[in-house]
């Protein structure tokens, strides 16, 4: 089974595209090399593997599944609670934040230093949602008998007493001329030339009117409260819903644009260097090839704060395997320099060190021997093979036709972007499509 | 406002009123950097001028006060006092470490991949946010903060120079704070992965750090900062207010610009060159020019060294 495979892989960057339909296999342990003239799209390649950028269209797989973040029960629990918030905050804004704020807060506390009882917000909060009228303080000891949201003014009293009496009949007056079977009609009488609303248990008169239309128009706007109160209702359990809705897919939508990230490809083993060596300049040698150690070391905050005997050892063994890897490239010796101090064959080597030291299965070098004169080159060839003989695929970009042809088990060539050969480099260099690639086709026709 | 406190005694020679301020301006200094190294931490990592960073600071400062009255510190005697102040030093910080992270959780984190502008604007909205919430939860005045820390100077009382109890606290607590960062950062795993983080994101992940925790992790760090400073600010100044974290806020970015923003020890030089010109401005030129000399010193610094004192040029990377 091939380790890592591209099936019709195809990156575009708007209307350009950099790698079109590519095919191929790279299997365990094989030295596998990609050539092709400037700009073919070979580092293209790399970095639509190592999840720099996603694949406009086609699949890469790894051992035979694609390198994605794993969908968990975290991702179904960020959405369910990013959800659950989007939706909270879009009914606020549905009720009318201001005038809920308005009704709870304003209403129970006058400022810092009193008192202030969560249990009447509560209630009034619930008042609102309700649409219970409130009552608020006027200047001059008088009071005012307001809709929950303070909009609209019924009535005015002398005395709190006073206004409560006028709010709770205002409420039966409410509850009368909801619109009901019954109640819209049985609760009105006409006595003595006055128009009369009786209250619910026909025990008392609510209120009095001179004319029929002076009733009617009252009762239509008591009716018209009660709507008001139903349809912030409606449209608040609407927004609840909406924003549900929206903030988990939106959630999801993210995870998903997310879940193919460099850092979840080098976890799976893939690791790769840099044609234009990215190294961390400030920090030495051994610092980092342990820095690429950190993921597969374990411990929490708290446990690396304490410095427990396990997190202890464990640091030990991750600082004796750097060394050991920084052995193999050869730069034991400078493991205390900063990474700029070093030579840029050097600075190569360590890239391919830190890039062994994320433990991959297969390694991406791009075009290692970059600026090496051909002693250095050929030690290179030993080193990559070295690697190989660790049990790695290496998947190489490289210039050098010393390099390529001297250490690759297969070959792929790419010009502008598709693949026009592979094979063995016997087979690939004395393909007339390669060649032309290389030197113009008129030279071959 | 960042009024310094002038108690040299009367009238001393020149040479002893130069020590004075300087020793000011060093305590001073030191806490803005605390502040100062929050924006310098963020920015180092997600280049991120996180405009939230002073409001985490002045609501730690309300928690600090808020956690006095609770528990009767004004009245407690002296080893409770201690005591109290130094569980002051563990709470306010794991609560301004955490609003941070949590900030940057719900607001930042989202826009991680938009371009810059988006989040450096949401970090203002936050900003006005908490500000507000400030304002909510300590009123439009301002607000006294209990002298829990004597004035007494430890040269004693007939000394010209004065250094208090007060400036001891400063010492006594930033000091070891920078160490056991500076330790932090160049020793552990963690902080490695957030140097590397800082220095090329991109090949951090590749080489599999988690970023995300790695970003977490600075936030709660620089929010704790924050917290530390926000104790200190309380108990040294003694008035609070939910527009202190504006102004000290705007210093301690100052700082951080001035010692070369995303640089750690850039931070802590910028803070004490700041708290240094603050010193020395108001005593030698007047305590309403400080500001515009502290500024002029950044405008000053940056016509010379654009990337700030200890500040490298980023290479742009291709």
């Amino acid at each position: 089974m091939s380790l890592l495979e591209l099936d019709k892989v195809t990156v575009r960057f708007g209307g350009l595209t950099a790698v079109e339909d590519v095919d191929c296999a790279v299997r365990e342990r094989e030295i596998y090399s990609i050539i092709g003239p400037n700009g073919a799209g070979k580092t293209t390649v790399f970095n639509v593997i190592t999840g720099i950028y996603d694949p406009s269209s086609g699949q890469i797989r790894f051992r035979g599944r694609a390198l994605e973040r794993a969908f968990t029960w975290k991702v179904v629990a960020a959405a369910v609670a990013i959800g659950l918030a989007t939706g909270l905050a879009a009914a606020l804004l549905a009720v009318n934040v201001d005038a809920l704020w308005r009704a709870t807060i304003k209403r129970n506390y006058a400022g810092p230093g009193a008192d202030f009882s969560y249990r009447a917000a509560i209630h009034d909060a619930w008042g609102y949602w309700q649409g219970a009228l409130a009552l608020e303080p006027m200047r001059g000891g008088r009071w005012a008998v307001r809709t929950a949201d303070g909009r609209q003014t019924l009535a005015y009293a002398p005395s709190r007493d006073e206004a409560e009496r006028t709010r709770e009949s205002l409420r039966q007056l409410i509850d009368v001329a909801r619109p009901g079977p019954i109640r819209s009609t049985t609760y009105l009488e006409e006595r003595d030339g006055e128009f009369v609303i009786r209250n619910k248990d026909d025990t008392d008169d609510l209120a009095t009117f001179d004319s029929a239309e002076d009733r009617q128009s009252a009762l239509d706007r008591y009716r018209s409260l009660d709507r008001a109160a139903a349809a912030r209702r409606r449209n608040a359990w609407l927004a609840l819903l909406g924003g549900m809705v929206v903030g988990a897919a939106g959630t999801l939508a993210v995870w998903y644009r997310a879940r193919r990230t460099p850092e979840v490809i080098s976890l799976a083993g893939v690791a790769r260097t840099f044609q234009n060596i990215r190294l961390f300049q400030n920090m030495s040698v051994l610092e980092n090839v342990l820095v690429a150690m950190d993921r597969r070391l374990h411990g929490g905050v708290l446990r690396m704060a304490i410095r427990t005997p396990g997190i202890r050892r464990q640091e030990r063994e991750a600082r004796a395997k750097a060394r050991e890897l920084l052995d193999f490239v050869g730069l034991a010796h400078r493991e205390q320099h900063l990474a700029a101090n070093l030579a840029y064959g050097e600075q190569r080597r360590l890239e391919i060190a830190r890039a062994l030291a994320t433990e991959p299965q297969v390694i991406l070098l791009d075009e290692p021997a970059a600026g090496m004169n051909p002693a250095e080159s050929s030690e290179l060839n030993g080193l990559i093979e070295q690697i190989r003989d660790r049990g790695l695929a290496v998947l190489l970009i490289e210039h050098h036709m010393s390099v390529v042809m001297g250490i690759s088990d297969r070959i792929a060539v790419l010009e502008y972007g598709t693949k026009i050969a592979e094979g063995t480099p016997e087979q690939v260099r004395t393909d007339p499509k390669v060649i032309a690639a290389y030197l113009g086709d008129e030279e071959v026709s | 406002m960042f009024p310094v406190l002038l108690a040299a005694a009367e009238a001393p020679d020149a040479w002893q009123t130069f020590l004075q301020y300087t020793l000011i301006g060093l305590s001073n200094g030191a806490l803005f950097a605390l502040v100062a190294l929050g924006y310098t931490m963020v920015y180092g990592i997600i280049e991120l001028i996180n405009f939230a960073h002073g409001e985490v600071f002045m609501l730690g400062s309300f928690l600090a006060l808020a956690l006095i009255g609770v528990m009767g510190l004004e009245e407690a005697a002296l080893w409770q006092r201690w005591l109290g102040i130094g569980l002051l030093f563990v709470v306010v910080p794991i609560f301004c470490g955490a609003l941070n992270v949590g900030i940057d959780l719900a607001v930042y984190k989202p826009l991680r991949d938009a371009p810059k502008l988006a989040p450096l604007v949401s970090a203002i909205g936050v900003s006005f946010v908490l500000m507000n919430v400030g304002l909510l939860w300590g009123g439009a005045a301002d607000r006294h903060f209990p002298d829990l820390v004597s004035r007494e100077n430890l040269l004693g009382s007939e000394a010209a120079l004065s250094f208090t109890y007060k400036d001891l606290m400063i010492v006594a607590v930033t000091v070891p704070i920078m160490i056991a960062l500076s330790v932090f950062v160049k020793g552990t795993r963690l902080g490695k992965a957030m140097r590397a983080t800082a220095q090329d994101p991109l090949a951090a992940k590749l080489m599999g750090i988690n970023a995300d925790r790695v970003i977490s992790v600075t936030f709660a760090i620089g929010g704790a900062l924050a917290g530390a400073a926000a104790v200190i600010y309380g108990l040294y100044i003694n008035t609070v207010s939910y527009q202190m974290g504006f102004t000290n806020g705007l210093y301690a970015f100052t700082a951080a610009v001035l010692g070369g923003i995303g640089n750690i020890p850039g931070a802590v030089l910028g803070g004490l060159v700041i708290g240094l010109a603050r010193a020395f401005g108001s005593g030698y030129v007047g305590e309403r020019w400080t500001s515009a000399l502290v500024f002029v010193i950044l405008i000053a610094i940056l016509v010379f060294r654009p990337a700030g004192l200890l500040g490298t040029h980023a290479r742009e990377k291709v």
